[in-house]
């Protein structure tokens, strides 16, 4: 009777609706295959459009890929349409996932987008694989002007001489840092703004973030805070790194990040996390700017390595609890200060079906007038005339401080295969950073490791 | 003509209508899988430039020996199996007994039978960043609530590798939960009255027939479920990108992941088509074991019989 009830009693050899899910089952197994390969397929065939420079074949259609976050560039898009009577249709990206995106449309050789939003850590790489169109000509045209430019955020978009981006807004992360909050454990609250011209301050800020972090009305407080999660992390590796004298390619684009100067970067790392709990604990689940800001605007964060534009979000009274006692400045120094450069591009890319609406929308994007109104919404502009403008230096201060980490090194090791090592170096650190690895260790295997898939 | 005859006719003629109506599925899969499979293969023994797309050279079985020689893949592997393994049974253990709860009549029990579903309605990717809001460290509702309760409530859960794998498992028998609660609730109902009466007749209490009559019939049931899940936990992804994108440290990157790493991040299209083919190997003998299990449990089940 059992059997009867289940269908399993009479071995029977026709197909049963077990039978049936079973093969469904099995079939559901080779999906797993099929789906890679349907994307993998996709990949073959597909048209080529290659066009050198700037011309004046106006589609009268223009599509742009952009971060979520930039907003200021998304305003633009009204402004495109009344200038041009084109009013371009506009995706939104998050950073973690542009690289995935992008990359596997160009793969797919396809460009929805005539315009695209690129990072520091990626504008290499489009170069090298042409997916993106070299820039020169169009950055040497007035107001562009390849000199005009910060020439270290520039050098991410640099492949082998050519330029793969166009700026939209500069920036290196920052040290930002709650001045109530030190008020309330007895610190100097604007101690911080000269550590960066102050040699070995980084032992300063070090026992600023002891004093700032215990529990107050009953409320944790942590001294430090920042993103280091995956490779994220590399921001704040990377500045230790340069603080010590250290840099993570030589000028062949060699790994020489497990040099003392890498290995010291990650013992300071460690100790803030592990020796003298002073970081929010969860900072290596924070995979960018997002995750750890919220810590930093509850008013319970006493410093934060991010990105200049946090000093203008940390100032909405809708989000922030540091509204007016948020101060910022060039990280600490060790023998010297330094940051990451982390500014942000636009390219057109090489597939793109309306290069030309592409290269006209950038064009409007640089033009003074709308870097000052960028520049009015809290992103640095990417010409130092309109941030040191006395009106928009008043509104943000925090211009000149970006103004002011740049005089110190910036690179971020950027090159073609930066988003891979990059990864590579990040999980590497992790190891270390949960004490499973020293941090030599940690270098030598990430050296290692890099070498190997170069080489493969 | 006999009746043993007519009896053999009927059953062929019974055969040929079943593989009539399954005949246009398996066309569309031979048609839409088949390219795409072979493509793989393809891939999996060269490499690729990807520049350009085309064919660099042939690799011969180097990816595969790449692949396994790796410690990363076995590392992989060994968690893999371990969080397919966790989902299947602890799905399927959940599923039997909220079957069994919804088997009983009592009021309120439809709304119930509606609210069981709704997982299954929430898009992963929404349900991964509603977990991971859930078990956020700070403000998560899960610590909120280890705090009423007297704990430290301050355990940051996708920060370890461990826990991060632990709270991907939770998240991915809620999804499924739904689906295996169905299938055995179904295969509750096809139960008679008359077996459960008689079991009470006999005054075996609720445990006992549950333990001693309603599992053993609903067993060759939960085969499919189980397989099912199985190669759900296999293919899982989008829990995975949304919850701990693979990390902290590797420790929640599946094969599935790995693929999509080799594919998508290293570009080594020819690796990731080795891994894909790995463990497509992996979940067809999972399959072959469950099946010949199953099928020396139901002979030894017939002669006990």
């Amino acid at each position: 009777m059992a059997g009867d009830v289940g269908g399993n009693a009479v071995p029977r050899k026709d197909i049963s609706r077990r039978k049936a899910l079973g093969f469904g089952a099995a079939a559901g197994g080779l999906l797993a295959t099929g789906g890679l390969a349907s994307l993998l397929a996709s990949c073959s065939g597909g048209k080529k459009n290659e066009i050198a420079a700037p011309g004046t074949n106006f589609t009268g259609q223009l599509s742009l890929l952009l971060g979520s976050h930039m907003t200021a560039v998304k305003g633009l898009a009204q402004k495109y349409n009344t200038k041009h009577g084109v009013l371009p249709t506009v995706e939104e990206i998050t950073t973690p996932d542009l690289r995935s995106k992008i990359t596997t449309s160009f793969l797919a050789k396809t460009s929805p987008w005539d315009a695209v939003f690129t990072t520091s850590t990626i504008a290499q790489e489009m170069g090298q694989n042409k997916w993106a169109l070299p820039a020169d000509g169009f950055l040497n045209q007035s107001p562009r002007k390849n000199e005009t430019f910060l020439e270290n955020a520039m050098a991410p978009v640099n492949y082998r001489g050519n330029y793969y981006g166009t700026p939209w807004s500069v920036g290196a992360p920052l040290l930002h840092w709650n001045k109530k909050m030190f008020e309330e454990v007895g610190l100097d609250p604007e101690a911080p703004a000269n550590w960066h011209s102050t040699k070995n301050s980084w032992d300063t800020f070090l026992e600023y973030a002891k004093e700032l972090t215990g529990t107050r009305n009953g409320v944790k407080n942590y001294g430090f805070t920042d993103a280091w999660a995956a490779d994220h992390k590399l921001y704040t590796f990377g500045s230790l790194l340069q603080m010590h004298g250290g840099k993570f390619l030589d000028e062949e684009g060699e790994p020489i990040f497990d040099s003392d100067a890498g290995e010291e970067s990650i013992i300071k790392m460690y100790d803030l996390l592990n020796t003298y709990k002073v970081v929010d604990p969860a900072v290596d689940t924070y995979t960018w700017v997002f995750d750890a800001s919220p810590g930093y605007m509850s008013g319970n964060r006493g410093m934060f390595f991010t990105w200049p534009f946090i000093a203008g979000v940390a100032q909405d009274p809708k989000t922030s609890k540091v509204v007016g006692v948020s101060g910022v400045a060039p990280q600490p120094a060790v023998d010297t200060s330094a940051s990451v450069d982390g500014s942000e591009y636009l390219f057109v890319p090489t597939l793109a079906s309306n290069p030309d609406e592409g290269w006209r929308f950038l064009d409007l994007m640089s033009s003074k007038e709308s870097q000052t109104a960028i520049a009015e919404t809290g992103w640095a502009s990417i010409y130092g005339d309109i941030n040191t403008d006395p009106a928009i230096l008043k509104k943000f201060p925090y211009y000149q401080a970006i103004a002011d980490s740049y005089k110190y090194p910036v690179d971020g090791g950027f090159s073609p295969d930066r988003a891979v090592w990059g990864k590579i170096l990040g999980n590497e650190i992790s190891e270390a950073l949960a004490g499973k690895k020293s941090a030599k260790e940690a270098l030598i295997n990430a050296k290692k490791l890099m070498n190997e898939e170069r080489k493969s | 003509m006999t009746n043993a005859k007519l009896h053999i006719l009927g059953l062929k003629k019974e055969k040929r209508t079943a593989w009539l109506f399954i005949l246009p599925t398996l066309i569309l899969i031979t048609c839409v899988y088949a390219y795409p499979i072979i493509t793989t293969l393809v891939y999996s023994v060269t490499t690729i430039d990807i520049s350009t797309y085309t064919i660099k050279e042939f690799a011969g079985l180097r990816n595969f020996q790449y692949i396994v020689s790796n410690e990363f893949f076995n590392r992989t592997l060994v968690r893999t199996i371990y969080f397919g393994l966790m989902v299947v049974v602890v799905t399927i253990l959940l599923a039997i007994g909220v079957s069994l709860l919804i088997n009983i009549d009592f009021k309120g029990n439809k709304i119930l039978k509606i609210l069981i579903l709704l997982p299954w309605a929430v898009p992963p990717v929404v349900s991964g960043v509603m977990w991971s809001q859930m078990f956020q460290y700070e403000y998560g509702f899960i610590n909120k609530i280890i705090k009423i309760f007297g704990g430290e409530g301050d355990t940051i859960w996708l920060g370890s590798p461990t826990l991060a794998l632990h709270v991907l498992i939770i998240t991915e028998i809620w999804r499924w939960l739904p689906f295996a609660t169905l299938f055995i609730f179904a295969a509750l109902q096809t139960i008679p009255h008359s077996v459960i009466e008689a079991a009470a007749l006999d005054g075996a209490g609720y445990i006992k027939t549950v333990k001693e009559v309603i599992l053993p019939i609903i067993f060759p049931g939960v085969i499919p479920v189980a397989i099912f899940l199985f190669v759900s936990a296999m293919k899982a992804f989008d829990t995975i990108f949304v919850l701990t994108a693979g990390g902290p440290r590797s420790g929640t990157t599946t094969l599935n992941y790995l693929v999509y790493l080799q594919g998508f991040q290293q570009f080594k299209f020819g690796r990731a088509a080795a891994t894909a083919y790995i463990l497509t190997f992996i979940i067809l003998v999972v399959i072959f074991v469950v099946f010949t299990l199953n099928r020396l449990t139901s002979k030894r089940r017939l002669i006990n019989d």
